[in-house]
């Protein structure tokens, strides 16, 4: 068949460790990502610079200084949102590609559907448009899903296609019927400041952050305490198993491509509501690889998927201001994350893990 | 201007944009068949399309440029197989990393090594074949007038072709995919077939990158893949991993690509963004027409943990 | 005079009633004058751009010019490009408490977040093609009538097309490129009416897409064009490639020929088919705009257009026909002294529409 296993071959009681291989997971990582610094500083190196000085600028920047802190927050939420959306599609066996041409049709939806509500109050306006946004993302997921469930055609390809469309279709609705006739260049009616995600404090951290870790919370109780969720891992583990227990496994797999599907439309409604404000032709945030890397970081596990967001926020902030902090030109940070994730890849292989069960 | 040679102009045009696609998408069906799912061809084809694009502008050599480029896609290549085969690496993070690091390292390295300049190249490879096609209307002239490298291409996917099912190793090969365990009871060894299938995909991705800055483009700038790597395992998958048919699938990709600006010249008024969804949907149709109950390889994308782990 | 003083102690009740006037007053002698105009030092001015000077177009005309003023009038030129179309806040704001003056954002794309930023943190910042944004102290536009010297590139490329096709090659449709397509049109036009017109859109937001630009611009060249007025930034040098590789081996009078905007490719290997520029120069503007902001007078919307030399044509190759250039020059005065209107269209489809009109098929 046309599937490629998530697991491929992996033993699946790793999925829900116990304390002795969640602490194992967790070494894993911190060496995958001291591996990952270490080819990159050599990279650094050959090019001629100083990776103490980027790499302690880096931090400095990102973590030690008030403002960068929160802007690292605010660029976790929308990664946490991605890497969710990733993972939950992975817990099933599938591979969502798709989530850049999902996160565009989820903030065009929430970005029209908020600047009509405009005139209602700020709860109505946000819960109108977030709703906008699952409903753009599942909608973008509906037909690489079903091709995946009952037609057995790979949805790494037709998610992969589907960004394409979905990069052109956004950009004629809204250089067209969507755009705001007021402005001169194409982006849809503006959802004012004082509508917008409220900020926490005085700060730029602003509420989605809360709504972010409140959905990774329910996510993770749906996961692994309901039935649902139960079904969802058994036909990720073992189509074939699951068939056998009577789990509908053609409906498990759509569902689940299409419930990442709207998870990463809330990402794009996230965007909308609290720093765009507005849904604009050249906007291309370009999430999905950087949730990979999240999702694998966190060893596909629900519960680090906050930790490991907030390291890629960091680098995603950081990749903004260190071009002028140390001359750094921002795709470094994609090779960084590259990097990682050759080394997270390759972690397979691990011989310390012998004894707690797997066959290697 | 004559319809004939618009025509003809569209036509050459298709064929030499879609040469490298053809390139990466045969290796990544050679590489598919032995059981090697590869999203790293982005990267691939970008790493050796900056290597070549360098090496040409030093040397003036097309030809060194494209040695130089397959090069690379061999040793990116030979990584991915070691990792994926020997360490039982996930592919298609794997692939993903190799994607994002290629992507993002060729942007740093040429801002590093270029600045702000875009160096162009002048010249390319030449046309030995001009005018010899000429009483063969329309299409003849759009092939005779291409340039060497295209036969080249053209070549080096039949060849692979021939290989998968005319040769003893394209058959190992084809079992690595098919059944790795029946391939280890008569005593081939997976690993090594699946390197040496990794191998020869990275030569395909390799001379396609370089081939598109050095042939097709005449200069390397970063991203300029757009796609292609993603589109290559798209195409690859609806030839059925057929060399042959992937390469039909490929040209009539390039022409349908082509269509737009087509369309655009000839005055058409549909919106230009109505028209680059074409191809793409075209590809999802196609899989819906003739991919439905395909059978790819049976251990595409596992990793193969010898006879003893087989549950 | 103090204000107080007229409230000293006096004994008698009605005066009592003053006190709250007098507060009044002498809160409003010690209060910052808002409103009023006040001399503002400027010694650190920063751009935003959205890609690269590399591009050698728009981000990079933007810059240069900026450096250029900042070195005549020795200020601080602070210099953040690749900024992208995703949120520019925080580099805003990281400019902000280095202590920037003056931040100019250069894209059409930042017309509602650095508005947003200028109020919320006070920080002069220059927007360009959004007149209905300007604010007193806070908030400028620049608005560039490009469609004038466009005007003219067409009248060039209408005069010295020998094949009668002329071809728009444009890497995205933003507002400023949408002016010039239109311009461009307009003067072919009023030169040569029944010369054939193809406009080609590379892709969305394809300013870096050089591939698909030499694809797009072969056609073109395919379709018989030989003037090819190209829009690109980044993918622009697609664009000379493509011209380039057809040039090869053949005569200038049988070559196609390239018109540039914005920057001056000029020196570099794309120059040698350059038959000219539509150039901006934003020094005018930035020393005006800096002038202003140090005089308390800022907050205008200043146009660069064909009179104060904003927009102008770059000198022509050397290949160009004399009489061209007699040709141009009086086409320019015409235009200045308001004798030929040039249409000012900014958006897709009006810009269709227009083309449509004049060159229809």
């Amino acid at each position: 068949m046309n599937a490629v296993p998530v697991t491929s071959g992996e033993r699946t009681r790793h999925d829900t460790p116990g304390a002795d291989t969640a602490l194992a997971s967790l070494l894993e990582s911190l060496l995958a990502i001291a591996l990952a610094i270490a080819i990159a500083g050599l990279i650094l190196i050959i090019a001629g610079h100083d990776p103490l000085n980027v790499f302690s600028q880096l931090v400095d920047r990102t973590l030690l200084r008030s403002a960068g802190l929160e802007e690292v927050l605010v660029r976790t939420t929308p990664l946490l949102l991605a890497g969710l959306a990733v993972l939950i599609a992975a817990k099933a066996g599938l591979w969502n590609i798709g989530v850049d041409g999902q996160v565009l049709v989820g903030a065009i939806a929430a970005a029209v559907v908020g600047a009509w509500l405009v005139d209602a109050s700020r709860p109505v306006l946000w819960a109108g448009a977030m709703l906008a946004a699952i409903v753009g993302g599942a909608v973008w997921t509906i037909v690489p899903a079903l091709l995946r469930a009952f037609w057995e055609i790979n949805e790494i390809v037709t998610t992969i296609m589907f960004n394409y469309i979905a990069i052109s279709m956004t950009a004629w609705l809204v250089k067209g019927p969507l755009r705001d006739q007021t402005l001169v260049a194409p982006q849809t009616p503006l959802i004012p400041p004082e509508l917008r995600f409220v900020g926490l404090g005085d700060t730029r951290v602003h509420i989605g952050l809360v709504f972010a870790v409140a959905i990774w919370i329910a996510a993770s109780f749906w996961l692994h305490r309901s039935v649902a969720g139960l079904e969802v891992r058994a036909v990720g583990e073992s189509p074939r198993a699951a068939r056998h227990a009577m789990i509908p496994v053609t409906v498990v797999l759509a569902v689940a491509l299409v419930a990442s599907g709207g998870l990463a439309g809330v990402v794009g409604g996230n965007d909308v509501l609290s720093t765009k404000g507005t849904f604009q032709a050249e906007w291309y945030p370009g999430y999905g690889l950087s949730a990979f890397a999240l999702v694998f970081l966190a060893r596909r596990h629900v519960l680090a998927l906050l930790p490991a967001a907030l390291f890629l926020g960091m680098l995603a902030y950081g990749a903004d201001v260190m071009p002028r902090a140390a001359g750094i030109h921002s795709a470094f940070f994609a090779l960084f994350e590259g990097i990682l994730l050759i080394v997270l890849a390759a972690f397979r292989w691990r011989p310390w893990r012998r004894k707690s069960g797997g066959h290697r | 201007m004559s319809v004939e040679a618009i025509a003809t102009a569209l036509i050459a045009a298709a064929i030499l944009t879609s040469m490298p696609l053809m390139l990466a998408a045969v290796g990544e069906a050679i590489a598919e068949r032995a059981g090697l799912l590869n999203l790293g061809i982005e990267g691939s084809m970008l790493c050796a399309g900056f290597a070549s694009f360098w090496l040409t502008l030093k040397t003036d050599s097309v030809t060194l440029g494209l040695l130089i480029g397959a090069a690379v896609g061999l040793a990116i290549g030979l990584v991915f197989g070691t990792l994926a085969t020997v360490l039982n690496a996930n592919q298609v993070v794997l692939g993903l990393g190799v994607t994002l690091a290629g992507t993002g390292g060729t942007a740093f390295l040429f801002r590093e090594v270029y600045g702000s300049d875009q160096p162009l190249l002048s010249g390319g490879p030449g046309r030995p074949f001009e005018g010899w096609f000429d009483w063969l209307p329309v299409i003849g002239p759009a092939i005779g007038d291409q340039r060497w490298f295209v036969f080249v291409a053209w070549f080096m996917v039949l060849a692979g072709h021939l290989f998968l099912v005319r040769t003893p190793s394209g058959l190992q090969l084809r079992a690595a995919g098919e059944s790795p365990f029946g391939l280890e009871a008569v005593g081939g060894n997976v690993t090594m077939v699946r390197i040496g299938a990794a191998a020869i995909g990275g030569v395909f991705y390799g001379f396609g990158g370089a081939a598109l800055a050095v042939v097709e483009l005449g200069f390397f700038s970063p991203g300029s893949t757009a796609g292609a790597g993603f589109l290559a395992v798209a195409l690859a998958m609806l030839g059925r991993l057929s060399p042959l048919r992937v390469a039909l699938f490929t040209l009539a990709f390039g022409l349908l690509t082509g269509l737009d600006i087509g369309l655009q010249i000839a005055g058409v008024d549909a919106r230009p963004e109505f028209l680059r969804m074409l191809p793409y949907a075209g590809i999802v149709i196609g899989l819906v027409a003739l991919g439905r109950g395909v059978r790819m390889p049976r251990a595409l994308g596992q990793a193969y943990g010898g006879i003893s782990s087989r549950r | 005079m103090n204000p107080q003083s007229l409230c000293s102690n006096k004994p008698a009740t009605w005066w009592r009633a003053l006190v709250p006037f007098c507060l009044l007053a002498s809160g409003m002698g010690l209060a910052p004058n808002y409103g009023l105009a006040e001399e503002t030092t400027v010694d650190r001015v920063a751009i935003v751009t959205p890609a690269s000077r590399t591009n050698q177009g728009w981000d990079q005309q933007g810059v240069d010019n900026l450096v250029e003023v900042g070195e005549t009038l020795d200020i601080e030129v602070e210099v953040v490009e690749d900024a992208g179309y995703d949120d520019i806040t925080p580099i805003l704001n990281d400019l902000a408490s280095d202590g920037t003056d003056l931040i100019v954002c250069h894209a059409s794309g930042y017309q509602t977040v650095c508005p947003e930023f200028a109020q919320e943190s006070g920080i002069p910042v220059v927007v360009i093609e959004n007149p209905g944004a300007v604010m007193d102290d806070l908030i400028a536009d620049i608005e560039t009538q490009a469609q004038e010297a466009s005007f003219l590139a067409g009248v060039v490329a209408g005069l010295e097309t020998r094949s009668g096709t002329v071809a728009v090659v444009v890497s995205g449709e933003p507002p400023t490129w949408n002016y010039m397509t239109v311009g461009f049109a307009e003067g072919l036009h009023s030169v040569n009416p029944e010369a054939t017109l193809i406009y080609q859109v590379i892709g969305e937001a394809a300013y870096d897409d050089a591939p698909n630009a030499k694809r797009v611009t072969e056609s073109a060249i395919a379709a018989g064009a030989d003037v090819v007025f190209g829009m690109g930034d980044g993918a622009s040098f697609g664009m000379i490639q493509a011209i380039n590789e057809h040039n090869q081996d053949l005569e200038p009078e049988e070559q196609v020929w390239f018109i540039d905007v914005i920057g001056d490719k000029s020196g570099s290997d794309a120059g040698q088919h350059l038959l000219t520029s539509v150039l901006f120069d934003y020094r005018g503007a930035y020393t005006e705009l800096i002038q202003q902001l140090r005089e308390g007078s800022f907050g205008e919307i200043h146009t660069m257009n064909l009179e104060n030399d904003g927009v102008r044509l770059l000198e022509f190759a050397a290949f160009a026909d004399p009489d061209t250039v007699e040709t141009v020059d009086a086409v320019r005065v015409q235009i200045v002294d308001g004798d030929i209107v040039v249409s000012a269209i900014g958006d897709a489809d009006g810009l269709r529409e227009r083309l449509d009109e004049l060159f229809p098929h």
